[in-house]
């Protein structure tokens, strides 16, 4: 049976007078005053950059032994907003901005300036599809922006998959909109909800995107420690149903969940397409390896 | 004294109804249930504060009473479909997109200088403040009717979210059951097939493998602003059991003798994973 929410009363009040003033006053843990500016960036880390190689050792990758390389990993930001507890707004950025982050760097979104120096904990964005407004960043190109007005895309990937002699081109492409909300990461080895930004200082704020999300073979952990989570490409592989080392996003939807490897964690999924497409509303992340809640826009 | 968490809240809700504060306390619950650091700030002021007598009903969804038509394409007719449903919970969170389970700090780490597997963690389902429950038991045969389950307890509020649990069977209709926790007979036919006629059974082991403890996080609760006692009622869709299921490498069977899925086999897996869907348990509220 699981354990209580009913000692939530009790556990609470002890986390409160334990934790004191770090995480559960409602005093500014700043304190001073002040303003400091927000530098909202994005970075597609190694795995967009470079390649997500075959695991190996201790190395994270492929469990079955491929390598996935991207050409483009077009990622459109919108709608960052900066609030506090209350909903008090600190900064909004209306409108979207596309970027490719196979492009190497970390790439700016957005500068807010005179930011009151306190805690904002709630700090959300959107991954959201293209429109006319959307402003083009350093790393996209007008052709970029062509592609994703033209399929009503979010979110595209362009990449080839290889395994020995065998390679898959798969460029895929996904109208979903996806809100990031209530962000929190670790800073210094803590939990931190949205940010805090302190008195004449400067706070970045990276919305790094996960490129081996979309091979993940489940949804969610499971409780049992023999099965991990791992990176699989040969069930996508073998979708390719024409054969042409093309592998579309049709043809995923055309094959059946492999149940033997892959688990919809509860949301549904029946087909190998409807499931990296659940997966592709987990690419946004906060500062590194932080999260977010998600939902619809 | 060692109380049973089902105990310990009921002790909390009455505890908190006598002391008039209670959305302070239920806020409060929010931080066992994943809304961090935001439930410290106890907005005390949101109180729905009235205490509420949820009955509680458990039903099968209409679509499965007759023949339908699976992902795969098989045309499915049940003959049995039983369930060993446990605590039930509500909240006032909705239900999520996609879930994931909050990571620990070595788990940043390790995926940060890139060791051990890949873990997880998409965007999360927060199921907020819990508002209410139903803590009984019951081994319930779903093509009988709706069936009564013991009465729960709750506060006013707007309801969108809920955990089904299953439990391991006991009591009356434990037998029908034979130690599983989901089961379905019937038969399953697609042009160009033989028939299969089939007997599919989930037990709390494999159910566990997806669903932590049995639990069933995040299921929609049709958005409700509850003032007043009621009723809540569980759908339970079967249909959604078999969603997965490839009934070609299923055993034929035959109606006298279904077949059983083979351990380990493309059936039985994907049985087993339909058992845990959200999709499969929808919660809704009537006031009456």
């Amino acid at each position: 049976m699981s354990r209580p929410h009913s000692f939530c009363s009790l556990l609470a009040a002890a986390l409160c007078a334990g934790l004191g003033n770090v995480a559960c006053s409602s005093s500014d843990p700043t304190g001073s005053g002040g303003h400091g500016t927000l530098s909202f960036t994005t970075w597609g880390e190694d795995y967009v950059e470079l390649q997500i190689p075959p695991a190996s050792g201790e190395r994270t990758g492929f469990v079955d032994g491929w390598t996935v390389e991207y050409r483009k990993f077009l990622v459109n930001f919108g709608n960052v907003r900066v609030a506090d507890a209350k909903g008090n707004q600190a900064a909004f950025m209306d409108g979207s901005m596309l970027f490719d982050n196979h492009v190497k760097g970390v790439k700016s979104i957005v500068d807010f300036e005179g930011v009151a120096a306190k805690a904002w904990p709630a700090v959300s964005y959107e991954i959201a599809p293209v429109t006319r407004d959307t402003k083009l960043s350093d790393s996209a190109t007008e052709d970029d922006k062509q592609l994703m007005l033209d399929g009503g895309y979010s979110f595209y990937v362009d990449a080839t998959a290889t395994k020995g002699a065998v390679s898959e081109h798969f460029s895929w492409g996904f109208t979903i909109g996806t809100r990031y909300r209530e962000c929190h990461s670790l800073q210094d080895g803590k939990d931190e909800a949205g940010v805090v930004v302190r008195n004449n200082s400067r706070v970045d704020v990276e919305l790094t995107t996960h490129g081996d999300h979309l091979y993940y073979d489940r949804l969610q952990a499971s409780s049992d420690p023999a099965i991990p989570t791992s990176l699989r490409f040969d069930t996508l592989a073998e979708a390719d149903e024409d054969k042409d080392g093309e592998l579309t996003l049709e043809e995923l939807d055309a094959a059946p969940l492999n149940v033997k490897l892959y688990d919809p964690s509860g949301l549904g999924a029946v087909t190998q397409g409807a499931f990296v497409t659940s997966l592709a509303r987990t690419v946004g992340h906060f500062r590194g390896e932080g999260e977010c809640t998600i939902s619809a826009p | 004294m060692h109380r049973s968490p089902a105990r310990n809240l009921q002790i909390a809700f009455a505890r908190v109804a006598r002391a008039a504060s209670l959305g302070a306390a239920l806020s409060l619950c929010g931080i066992c249930l994943g809304a961090g650091i935001q439930a410290c700030s106890a907005d005390s002021d949101r109180s729905g504060g009235k205490l509420v007598v949820l009955h509680t009903r458990v039903q099968v969804d209409e679509t499965a009473t007759a023949t339908f038509t699976s992902a795969s394409g098989w045309d499915v007719t049940l003959t049995l479909a039983w369930v060993s449903t446990g605590p039930l919970y509500y909240f006032d969170g909705a239900p999520p997109l996609v879930r994931r389970e909050r990571r620990e700090a070595w788990q940043y780490a390790a995926r940060f200088l890139g060791l051990g597997e890949a873990h997880a963690h998409p965007g999360h389902y927060q199921a907020g403040n819990a508002l209410g429950q139903m803590l009984g038991a019951q081994s319930v045969d779903l093509l009988d009717g709706p069936a009564d389950l013991p009465d729960g307890d709750g506060i006013s509020g707007v309801y969108r979210s809920a955990r089904f649990s299953f439990v391991p069977p006991s009591g009356r209709g434990a037998g029908a059951l034979d130690g599983h926790v989901a089961l379905a007979e019937g038969r399953a036919e697609k042009a160009g097939e033989s028939p299969r006629f089939f007997r599919a059974f989930a037990d709390m082991k494999s159910v566990e493998k997806s669903a932590t403890e049995g639990h069933i996080e995040g299921c929609e609760f049709r958005e409700h602003d509850v003032e007043s006692d009621g009723t809540v009622t569980v759908t339970v869709n079967p249909k959604i059991w078999f969603e997965l299921v490839d009934f070609s490498e299923a055993e034929a069977g035959s109606a006298g003798a279904p077949a059983e899925f083979p351990e380990d086999s493309q059936p039985q897996l994907a049985f087993v994973l339909g058992t845990t869907q959200l999709s499969a348990y929808k919660f809704s509220f009537d006031a009456r």
